[in-house]
């Protein structure tokens, strides 16, 4: 499972995608507290509650609209480009299926844990403040994504097929789960409860709810894996 | 205690039933090897001991566990059919890779030696996409007995290669 896990988590170091990837994401924590203080320096009507947060807003953003399509975009073949390639036979032979899609998940989460973590020390640097639950909640919203990500990978069994899938869901689901955490339309309400939006909308424990639904959506993944002929 | 034991093994893709019935015993020690005409269905039977698929009915044992067993696959080595391998990956640094997965830790001077069992020892350090079809063949044996497993499954480890390869393969 760790090896596994290690493997994913350096491997998401290498290649053009992530560097730029890991580049936004840096360039963002930098600018976002200068739009902060940006914002401060106007003299807005600021509570303590946006105050306390105002440096991530930027990061914040980020992971709201771009989060899935970054996760997907390079993550989106973590399993079925092993199934694929029938790489996953040494795998399978070798140690449980579930560890297979465990070790995989620590490794993204790993990776993406370093890079926002990162980045909120350089928010931290200039503006002295370590919004913690801000980052337990991009955390959860990471996981979210990433949980996905690998339902996905595991579900569609072409590569070629997740990516153009990433991109479409990488671009809609923000757009989608933004609407349904927000409308009063009741028939589409519901929907929020299962998407990540609504568990992080104040700064209190309600993402705790995310991490669950991760929870539900790789545990889907390990019994789908597990009756798949490889 | 058997190696492997089978009773009534079966697989069926759909409604064709391509391994039917197996009723098997081999002796630890012994080395066996399966013959049959294409698509006889002997990779398949191989896969299902292997946890590459799943069997559709009976059952089987691999070192006296009842299969299919997470446990005992740390004790057995599979060179599977077909497979490509990691491509950017070196020799030495699948081997470590597909070791560790197994739970074991192996240090260069061992890859190393496993690589020369297999003839591919100054290829060591290059990347897997520059192998000849020969070379990956005997890089999926290294990966199958790096880990030092008590039963081994070869899948058609000499197909395709030269008369002199297979003898050393088979040495
Ligand atoms: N995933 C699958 N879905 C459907 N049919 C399959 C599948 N895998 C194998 N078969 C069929 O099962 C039969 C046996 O295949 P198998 O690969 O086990 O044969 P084999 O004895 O190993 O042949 P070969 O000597 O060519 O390696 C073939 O007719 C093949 O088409
Ligand atoms: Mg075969």
């Amino acid at each position: 499972m760790f090896s596994i896990g290690k493997r994913e988590f350096i491997s998401l170091f290498k290649g053009i995608k992530s560097i730029v990837i890991i580049a936004i994401l840096l360039v963002s924590a930098y600018y976002s507290t200068k739009l902060a203080e940006l914002l401060l320096s106007t003299g807005m009507n600021i509570s303590a509650e946006e105050r306390q947060n105002i440096y991530t807003v930027g990061i914040q953003f980020l992971i709201l609209l771009f989060g899935q399509l970054f996760v997907m975009g390079l993550s989106h073949d973590v399993m079925n480009k092993e199934l694929h390639e029938r790489t996953i036979r040494f795998l399978v032979s070798r140690v449980a299926r579930s560890q297979i899609v465990i070790g995989k998940f620590l490794g993204i989460w790993l990776f993406w844990l370093t890079c926002l973590f990162v980045s909120f020390l350089i928010v931290c640097v200039f503006a002295q403040t370590f919004d913690i639950i801000a980052f337990l909640q991009l955390t959860s919203l990471l996981t979210y994504q990433i949980s996905l990500t690998i339902l996905l990978s595991v579900l569609v069994p072409k590569p070629g097929f997740t990516m153009f899938l990433g991109i479409l869901v990488g671009i809609a689901f923000p757009i989608l789960i933004a609407w349904v955490t927000l409308t009063s339309n009741v028939w589409v309400a519901w929907m929020r409860y299962i998407t990540p939006f609504y568990y992080i909308q104040h700064p209190n424990f309600a993402f705790l709810t995310n991490l669950l639904l991760s929870c539900v959506m790789l545990i889907i993944s390990i019994e789908i894996f597990k009756r798949r002929d490889c | 205690m058997f190696a492997i034991e089978t009773k009534d093994l079966s697989k069926s893709f759909g409604k064709t039933t391509v391994v039917k019935g197996i009723n098997l015993q081999v002796q630890t020690g012994e080395v066996l090897g399966f013959l049959g005409r294409n698509g006889a269905g002997k990779s398949t039977f191989i896969n299902m001991l292997t946890g590459i698929i799943r069997p559709t009915s009976g059952s089987f044992s691999l070192l006296g566990i009842d299969g299919p067993s997470d446990h005992v696959k740390k004790r057995i080595g599979v060179m599977p059919d077909y497979s490509s391998l990691y491509g950017n990956l070196t020799a030495k640094k699948h081997l470590k890779y597909l070791a560790g997965v197994s739970g074991k830790t192996v240090t260069n001077q061992q890859c190393i030696d496993v690589l020369r069992s297999v003839g591919l020892e100054e290829h060591a350090n290059q990347k897997a996409v520059k192998f000849s079809i020969v070379m990956k063949k005997k890089l999926g044996i290294a990966q199958a007995i790096i880990h030092d497993p008590d039963l081994i499954f070869l899948d058609e480890p000499t197909s395709g290669l030269d008369a002199e390869s297979t003898i050393e393969i088979q040495q």
